[in-house]
């Protein structure tokens, strides 16, 4: 768990991906890289509208931006989303154990 | 009987068929003595003197979990909605988590539902259903098709 996201963190991804523009942009970059006006593209948005949502996932930790010459494209950090979904599983473990368990209290409590 | 659970976004749900009727069911869920026999699953223990459990809108619930190593935590939850023998909605301060907890007749039995929300209500779309759990497919098809990057 050393490079679990801190709870914050893992907070902000989740509230980040809460808008439908950021997961397009999240779902374009797992194609690969793109600059913002790659991303801007498919969108009736402004190229300044779209650098706004790149910053909010930028700092949340989900994507990462390099600079090559005058393009700054923008990648996805893949290990962070994956935090995320093993987040959603740790719970699915814990609900589905827990579940089990109360199953066999249950069992026990009305066994005549 | 087993318990399925999936993923939608970033909803967990759950669902389980129990044998005991609805109002056993909710009396597992609200009294200290059956939510230590449960609340820490197969593994960890819950010490029944730890349960606090104030049964009111904005009431705490709250419990230690003891893990097999030894290590200890206290889990800490407000009770937003309380419709016994039916609803019990709880929210988690720390993380703003949201636990539904549904028990409804079936059979002879109950089906129990169990829904937990990462984000508030008011930020849920139907098109966020499918946000999380579609990313990360795309994710895996790019990283299958593509060994290189």
């Amino acid at each position: 768990m050393a490079t679990a996201l801190a709870t914050p963190d893992l907070d902000a991804a989740f509230a980040a991906l809460a808008d439908p523009t950021r997961r397009a942009i999240v779902a374009h970059l797992a194609s690969g890289e793109a600059t913002v006006g790659e991303l801007a593209a498919p969108f009736t948005l402004t190229h300044q509208a779209i650098s706004h949502h790149v910053g909010i996932l930028r700092r949340c930790g989900l994507i990462e931006q390099r600079v090559d010459g005058r393009r700054r494209p923008c990648r996805l950090r893949v290990e962070q989303l994956e935090q995320l979904t093993d987040w959603i599983e740790s719970q699915r473990r814990i609900w589905a154990d827990r579940l089990e368990a109360l199953d066999a209290h249950l069992a026990e409590v009305e066994r005549p | 009987m087993s318990t399925t659970v999936r993923a939608q976004g970033d909803e967990l749900i759950a669902e389980r068929r129990l044998s005991a009727a609805p109002a056993t069911v909710w009396t597992a869920f609200t009294t200290p003595e059956h939510l230590a026999a449960f609340w820490g699953g197969r593994h960890a223990t819950v010490p029944v003197s730890s349960v606090r459990v104030d049964l009111r809108p904005d009431g705490e619930f709250s419990l230690e979990t003891r893990a097999p190593d030894g290590r200890t935590s206290r889990l800490r939850f407000v009770y937003e909605q309380i419709e016994p023998p039916t609803l019990l909605v709880l929210r988690e301060p720390r993380t703003g988590l949201s636990t539904s907890i549904r028990i409804e007749a079936s059979g002879d039995g109950s089906m129990l539902t169990v829904h937990q929300r990462r984000l508030p209500p008011e930020l849920r779309t139907a098109e966020a259903a499918t946000g999380l759990g579609g990313i990360v497919d795309l994710l895996a098809e790019h990283l299958d098709a593509d060994p290189a990057s």
